[in-house]
């Protein structure tokens, strides 16, 4: 890797752990959900620093170049955090739907008592 | 009349509906489109059909005694038939006909199951379950207000919904024993 490329990632890691730990603080989120990104960010700031390790791992796994395996991780990564979103975000429409219709049904049964009792 | 306070789609308004029928104790509930295209006079045949031949899922359909025409917007109901022939050997001659009626089992069944929606993949299901599935000839007119929500770039969305659902999911829903 190239020292500019190291420089970059340094950096870029470094600011997204800063954010990470800024939005915690201002509780925009929620702990379990940081540790990804906290991960991820140290890793990569792992990856900048020990450039050696790198360019060996990427070299016995067969990368043609090790920045190519700092990239591969960072897709894995994102992918990962895409898909575990995905879920969520179904898990929640679903709640939501849930209490929609918990919503209707209640309304509707007290607007019928009401009639009864008049 | 329940009325939701959030539009969460259609498939949310079958499920509350399907909800509604069962807190009630309800032996049979109608899926209906309001935009004038169903006749109500076409129910009693429906809800006949369930009560005296021991069907579980009543469809209204076009095509039983009709031949299906070979126009554009009828491809697709063409495509979903013979994919539901491939995975169910069941010939459904009018699967995305919206006028349905399900008995207590298929009401338990929504109940229970929140990925069914009113769609036609639901009528793979139900068969793969081992329901008994059966079509009524009815008439349907042209939507008198209101917009269909299938758009030409939504249907190539739903066709494809409707095709993965069927094949890949509903292929593999067995029936219990």
């Amino acid at each position: 890797m190239s020292l500019t490329l190291r420089i970059i990632l340094l950096i870029g890691s470094l600011i997204s752990f800063y954010l990470c730990v800024k939005k915690i603080k201002q509780a925009k989120l929620k702990v379990e959900n940081s540790i990804t990104w906290m991960m991820g960010s140290f890793v990569l700031i792992l990856m900048s620093i020990f450039d050696q390790a790198v360019q060996w791992l990427a070299n016995k796994l067969g990368f043609m170049a090790s920045v190519n395996f700092v990239f591969f991780i960072i897709i894995v990564f994102l992918l990962i955090q895409v898909f575990i979103d995905n879920i969520r975000l179904s898990t929640l429409n679903e709640k939501i739907k849930n209490l929609n219709h918990y919503i209707a049904l209640k309304e509707n049964s007290d607007e019928r008592e009401k009639n009864v009792k008049e | 009349m329940v009325s939701l306070p959030i539009n969460f789609g259609l498939t949310s308004g079958i499920q509350v509906g399907m909800k509604y029928a069962k807190q009630n104790g309800y032996d049979i509930a109608i899926q209906f489109d309001g935009d004038g295209q169903h006749d109500a006079k076409y129910l009693k045949k429906l809800v006949k059909e369930i009560e005296k031949n021991n069907v579980d899922v009543a469809i209204g359909s076009r095509f039983v005694e009709k031949k299906k025409p070979f126009t554009a917007r009828m491809l697709g109901s063409r495509v979903i038939s013979f994919a539901i022939k491939l995975v169910t050997w069941k010939k459904i001659n009018d699967p995305t006909s919206g006028m349905r009626a399900y008995n207590k089992k298929a009401i338990d069944m929504f109940n229970s199951n929140a990925s069914l929606t009113p769609e036609p993949d639901t009528i793979v299901y139900m068969i793969k379950k081992g329901l008994n599935v059966k079509e009524v000839q009815v008439e349907m007119r042209e939507r008198e207000f209101g917009e269909s929500y299938l758009n030409a770039f939504k249907s190539i969305k739903y066709m494809v919904n409707m095709m993965l659902s069927i094949i890949f999911i509903r292929t593999f829903t067995r029936k219990e024993k």
